[in-house]
């Protein structure tokens, strides 16, 4: 991938997560259990999206628009806030490589875009459910490294991965609804 | 002067929005039957639409379409899913046929759009 053609997919990525998360606090601000933890979280959908569509530029995208948003995090406790920002983008990138294998043939390293043919229904949830396992996964074992004061961990991991696969799960259904929709 | 290549960036990016897209459209769903149900389905649709539904009993000696016990389940699968419904024989009780309900028609239709879609976009290229 060209430096040009990857600095503009991150910047993209960015501002698209950054606006999303932007409408999403506005709107479903009752659904934050605990800072950074919701109990449905539809922005996990567009994390998905975001690195099917543009791979590793979508993962640093992600982690950078995380950062972004929780700079008064980052500003209070740096390694926590650093970490989680990069978990955020980094878990689905992850789901992505191990859900989104080639069936068969040589491992080129282009994974995620060989991968891309395997990609159907089927597979977006299998994503949706390893995504949020990862994700609610690292976000806890940053807590646990970073922050002493953090309790409840396997609370927080239980309402962290519900919340992603719910709302993973609600958008991409969402969007199927209207794709159909318009299709008719 | 001959024209500039693609960026195969742009290529890879919409070949990928594109797999998202149909990857969305095949999201499991409830209204979805699964690939063993099919070919019943299909046997029962046809004897329907050639204006002699199966009795019961008939289906469930069928070649080709697993054992009775597997047949008898998968009417009784197809049945919850509501794609085909028991009705009984007017001139015999006894009788009991095994139909297509809308929702399965409905479904087959739109299976026959999509082959007569294809069929029109392999015309056109």
């Amino acid at each position: 991938m060209c430096t040009g053609f990857f600095v503009a997919s991150v910047l993209a990525s960015t501002l698209v997560w950054c606006g999303f998360v932007w409408l999403y606090q506005q709107t479903f601000d009752w659904s934050e259990w605990l800072p950074r933890i919701n109990i449905v979280y539809f922005p996990h959908g567009l994390r998905m999206i975001l690195v099917i569509l543009f791979n590793s530029a979508g993962a640093v995208g992600i982690a950078l628009g995380t950062a972004v948003m929780g700079a008064d995090l980052i500003r209070a406790k740096p390694a926590l806030g650093l970490t989680q920002s990069a978990v955020a983008g980094l878990a689905v990138w992850l789901a992505v490589r191990l859900v989104l294998k080639p069936s068969s043939g040589p491992n080129t390293g282009a994974q995620t875009t060989a991968g891309i043919s395997v990609l159907n229904g089927k597979s977006l949830v299998t994503l949706a459910f390893a995504s949020a396992v990862l994700n609610a996964s690292g976000h806890c074992l940053a807590w646990y490294l970073f922050d002493p004061e953090a309790s409840q961990l396997e609370t927080r991991f239980a309402t962290m991965f519900t919340g992603d696969l719910f709302g993973a799960l609600l958008l991409l259904y969402a969007l199927r609804t209207v794709l159909l929709f318009l299709e008719r | 002067m001959s024209p500039r290549p693609p960026k195969k960036e742009f290529v890879a990016l919409y070949l990928c929005y594109r797999s998202l897209i149909e990857s969305l459209k095949t999201l499991p769903n409830s209204r979805q039957i699964s690939a063993e149900l099919e070919p019943l389905l299909i046997a029962i649709a046809q004897a329907w639409h050639e204006g002699a539904p199966f009795p019961v009993r008939k289906l469930l000696i069928k070649e080709g379409l697993g054992s009775p016990a597997t047949i008898h389940k998968r009417i009784h699968q197809l049945q919850q899913a509501g794609f085909v419904s028991l009705e009984t024989l007017a001139s015999d009780a006894r009788v009991r046929l095994v139909v297509p309900s809308n929702r399965a028609m409905g479904d087959l239709a739109k299976k026959g759009e999509a082959v007569q879609q294809a069929n029109r976009q392999l015309n056109l290229g």
